[in-house]
């Protein structure tokens, strides 16, 4: 499209200044986090006495946040969960979109059914179901519920039925098994598209919030986003430098991930959004 | 930047993973002690130095477990620990979450333990703090410590306003002259800062005493604030902000604290349990003081925590025992909560001159004489949020105030009255 | 152009069997056991709850103490009892969400779109895609604490830097501009990527045909751009509709609810009435009712966009 000078400059002024007020904020939390609290009202952007010792407070042992095990239940949690959801979700998407079994139809709709339930209805009992088989405040509370979710399946199921057919008589006519046939076409091929909605679910277990909320109750057993939040609310209510050195803390590990595979995980959302 | 908080950071991630890989090698002991587990919602403040002394003198035979949990969290945290059969065996928490509990049937009478314990109730607690406490003439609770409403003040602030830094108002006349002296709106120095979205649950009763109103009434279950004093508590706060412009309007949750520690605000009035944090931050400027009479007569809202024993089909005599040596070991060692700020309710600490020396002790001690507390009603603490809810919209100028207490006391009144669902 | 789904056309052949033999009941096994793991998670951690919920909700529930007497549809009724103080704050909390969902979902929709156009235009595409993306990968826990820092009337930096004393947190309507400025600095690069790349999909010689006909940017946006990303459109707006009335962290955490349970959204008043009253059984009743609404409205919603984009 041909665009002219004057537009474009006004463009890159705008989107700009928008880039701008998207990472003031950031920009705030990083230089609060390194401020001395008596700085913390001063309204500094760049701090005049930078300091580490929020974060050696918030580290030092005996600290109430006990940032390493929470960082490590997230961490479990999320690898776990993903794992599980990307080799559960393939084979179910796999036997759906290209099996032929009695009743497959029937639980095709009952899964896209679903996906029309919030997770909101379905907390509480939950929540008694974890309770009446011991397994609240335990990792099987952080892990299990996610491993449920059908979208993945309803995406990679998709993603399934438009594989040729000719692949899948290929296969069959050199006397692959289902399974192998699985394994060896249908995911690979899928590999992007699994990796995408491994990386959405560790997104959405890592960052959870109102599930290991209720779920955990013991100090030990609580994610980093919870355990920051009770921070939030509690004791560090008053102290900001020593909250935000909690919140930059707790953001290494997915800013590190973002870093690294951004293009990939905005690549995936963007497929998933306009095929679903 | 200064290199040895690098290191320190450094060491702190050496000793943790350290932590973490010890408790392979640790060798098993000789005989297991006992675990006892033990939540408080109150400060850990005190709390802590004594749990370590008692696990240091019963290595062989005890081991308290011991967890402050977020105060803010707390009934959401300690139900669903419930749910989970994980709760504690040992709670403590504000005396009026500690009814539904009991009324659920999931305490203990506390008498056996103290009994067990050689513990003296009617002598060894105040007298008023344990007598309110029982529940259709049952106790299930006993007092851990009190936290009067107190007033803080900035000395540096009012040095600088040119008031005597060591002599803090005594009545609301002085209370309002200092503070329209003290504050700079221009500066965003403020004399004094009302939060209209958390009206101190600590400020509103003692208030509302100092007037010669009461909060209700624990056996007919009757509303009571909504009375002339409960209207002229809320007028006075709602006058800091609109009338004497003492404090600043709107100020978010929090900021009371934020803006004193940060030597912005030259007066707070709430509970005590902030001594030792507001001591860290100011110092020796840090002033502490009972309320001013804002009101009629001296009256002080007493928070107070109590604890009580969970009921637990597993907790084995042995395990009673050390609960109860626990509570006399903890109340024998009150020094150490006066020594971090927290006012002990063990009576023969009160006439002990190791205790008087203590600063900030013999305000706690004088302002416990004037004492009151919540009614014992089962339900008072979640329901209370109508209350302070009431009160926000009538700071926020949004609702008369006699409406806004008028409606939060038939709220209260019907939560407190209706059938549990 | 957009692919569109399938699931909707119900394209599963179901073959006609007359006989079973035994071989082909080993086959139907073989195939089922692909989707029988899946199974077992759906059925122990979605399928289950939803029943075991249903019997909740026919029940007092004190989790503490447990199941409590057999109220039949009780708990449901007392929804519309406008007399009980629970059901009078659920309802408040169903207009604060329906109110949140109003305003937010048209910025959340809008800027989003602006926003991938005007990148779409630009140069250095790369370079500001990523800066509108990345607070879509913090907590909410991490976006409140830094928010709710930033916020505050006295001392917080947005007020100091404008040299007032807005009350963002405190007051109405400033609490509900605050949590959707929030919302959207938190979640429109989401919405931005599936946009934009949905841009990049549509046939770059209308642009052109369109511009030697002399329209000029605005123009192309309006009737062209939006007319072709309908499809995209939708998804994105159903999309944000569902985490729009899904809303919890942001009131719970950065005004708690207030002014006087003005920002009390559903799903607190719920983990409220659960969580902090103990009272499950109605609890889950106000949980399942929530539930119908918000399907109820994906399901218009879908179908509106799908006759209007078939």
């Amino acid at each position: 499209m041909k665009i002219r000078q004057w537009q474009r400059q006004t463009l890159v002024a705008v989107l700009t200044l928008a880039s701008v007020m998207m990472v003031l904020p950031f920009f705030w939390l990083l230089s609060t986090a390194f401020k001395p609290l008596a700085d913390a009202f001063n309204g500094q952007l760049i701090p005049a006495h930078p300091t580490l010792s929020n974060f050696s407070a918030i580290l030092a042992p005996g600290s109430s946040a006990e940032v390493m095990r929470w960082l490590g239940n997230s961490l479990l949690a999320a690898i776990s969960a993903s794992v599980a959801v990307m080799i559960l979700d393939s084979l179910a998407a796999f036997g759906l979109a290209r099996l032929q079994f009695f009743g497959r139809q029937i639980i095709f709709y009952l899964l896209i059914g679903s996906l029309m339930v919030p997770f909101i209805a379905v907390l509480i009992p939950l929540y008694l179901e974890f309770a009446k088989f011991n397994l609240l405040d335990t990792y099987g509370a952080l892990i299990f519920p996610y491993t449920a979710n059908a979208f993945g399946v309803f995406l990679l199921y998709q993603f399934y039925l438009s594989i040729p057919k000719e692949l899948e008589d290929a296969a069959v006519a050199d006397g692959a098994t289902r399974f192998q046939m699985w394994r060896r076409i249908f995911f690979p091929l899928s590999l992007p598209a699994t990796a995408t909605l491994g990386m959405l679910t560790f997104m959405g277990v890592y960052n959870d919030f109102l599930w290991p909320l209720v779920a955990t109750s013991s100090n030990s057993m609580r994610t980093m986003t919870v355990g920051v939040a009770l921070m939030a609310i509690g004791p560090y209510n008053t102290n900001y430098p020593l909250l935000m050195a909690l919140t930059v803390f707790s953001m290494v590990p997915t800013l590190i991930a973002f870093i690294f595979a951004q293009r990939q995980l905005m690549q995936g959302i963007a497929t998933t959004g306009i095929t679903i | 930047m200064r290199i040895t908080d690098g290191f320190r950071v450094l060491a702190g991630l050496t000793a943790v993973a350290l932590l973490g890989g010890s408790t392979a090698w640790r060798s098993p002991a000789a005989t297991h002690p006992v675990n006892i587990s033990f939540w408080t919602s109150g400060s850990p403040n005190g709390v802590t130095q004594i749990v370590n002394q008692f696990n240091h003198v019963y290595r062989n035979t005890y081991h308290i477990n011991f967890r402050a949990i977020p105060y803010s969290n707390e009934t959401t945290v300690v139900n669903s620990a419930l749910t989970a059969h994980r709760a504690p065996e040992l709670m403590e928490e504000s005396l009026t979450f500690a009814a539904p509990y009991a009324v659920e049937g999931l305490e203990l009478p506390i008498s056996p333990f103290l009994k067990m314990a050689g513990i003296n109730p009617l002598a060894d607690f105040p007298k008023p703090m344990w007598n309110l406490a029982a529940l259709h003439g049952v106790h299930y609770v006993a007092p851990t410590d009190g936290l009067p409403t107190v007033l803080y003040w900035n000395k540096a602030l009012f040095k600088a306003a040119g008031l005597n830094p060591n002599q803090p108002p005594r009545t609301q006349a002085q209370f309002v002259a200092d503070a329209k002296k003290l504050s700079q709106p221009k500066k965003g120095i403020w004399g004094y800062v009302q939060e209209p979205a958390w009206p101190a649950p600590f400020l509103f009763p003692s208030l509302l005493g100092q007037f010669g109103g009461k909060e209700g009434n624990a056996s007919t279950k009757k509303i009571l604030f909504d009375s002339p004093a409960g209207i002229s508590a809320v007028q006075f706060m709602y006058n800091c902000i609109y009338k004497w412009h003492i404090s600043p309007a709107n100020a978010s949750g929090g900021e009371s604290h934020n803006l004193f520690y940060a030597g912005k605000n030259a007066m707070m009035m709430t509970g005590a349990y902030d001594y030792a944090e507001a001591k860290a931050k100011l110092g020796k400027n840090l002033g502490f003081a009972t309320l001013p009479v804002i009101g009629k007569k001296p009256q002080d809202f007493l928070g107070q925590n109590y604890w009580w024993v969970f009921k637990n089909p597993n907790l084995t005599p042995k395990a009673k025992r050390g609960i109860a040596m626990f509570m006399k070991f903890f109340y024998n060692h009150s020094i150490e909560l006066a020594k971090a700020g927290v006012l002990p309710v063990w009576q023969p600490a009160f006439s002990k001159a190791a205790f008087r020396s203590i600063p900030g002790f013999s305000v706690q001690a004088a302002a416990l004489q004037k004492g009151i507390m919540n009614p014992l009603i089962p339900g008072w603490g979640t329901a209370g949020s109508y209350l302070y809810n009431a009160i926000d919209s009538a700071l926020l100028n949004k609702v008369s105030i006699p409406q806004a207490l008028k409606k939060a006391a038939q709220q209260m009144e019907q939560t407190l009255n209706q059938p549990q669902a | 152009m957009v692919k569109r789904s399938h699931w909707s056309k119900s394209t599963v052949p179901v073959r006609p069997q007359t006989i079973l033999t035994r071989s082909e009941v080993m086959r139907q096994l073989g195939a089922f056991s692909f989707v029988l793991p899946y199974l077992v998670a759906f059925a122990l951690f979605l399928a289950y709850p939803m029943v075991y919920g249903i019997f909740i909700s026919l029940h007092h529930w004190n989790p503490m103490v447990g199941a409590g007497g057999f109220v039949g549809l009780g708990q449901y009724a007392l929804l519309f009892n406008f007399h009980d103080l629970a059901t009078q704050t659920f309802w408040q909390s169903i207009g604060n969400t329906s109110l949140f969902v109003l305003i937010s979902v048209p910025f959340l929709v809008a800027v989003p779109l602006i926003l991938a156009y005007l990148i779409y235009l630009a140069p250095a595409k790369g370079l500001f895609r990523p800066v509108f993306f990345f607070p879509a990968i913090l907590s909410a826990t991490s976006v409140m604490a830094i928010w709710a820092w930033m916020l505050q009337t006295e001392g917080g930096p947005i007020n100091g830097f404008l040299g007032l004393h807005v009350p963002w947190l405190v007051r109405q309507p400033w609490a509900w501009v605050s949590i959707d400025l929030v919302t959207v600095w938190w979640s429109i690069g989401f919405n931005l990527i599936i946009l934009y790349a949905g841009m990049t999909q549509l046939a770059q010689t209308t642009f052109d045909a369109a511009a030697i006909d002399g329209a000029g940017l605005v123009r192309i946006f309006w009737s062209i751009i939006i007319p072709q990303l309908r499809n995209v459109l939708s998804v994105v707006l159903i999309l944000s509709t569902i985490a729009s009335f899904n809303l919890f962290a942001q009131p719970f955490l950065l005004t708690g609810g207030g002014p006087a349970n003005s920002t009390l959204s559903i799903s607190q008043q719920i983990y409220n009435q659960g969580f902090g009253l103990a009272h499950m059984g109605s609890a889950t009743a106000m949980a399942f009712f929530m539930g119908l609404i918000l399907a109820a409205v994906s399901f218009v919603q879908y179908t509106f966009v799908r006759q209007r984009g078939a």
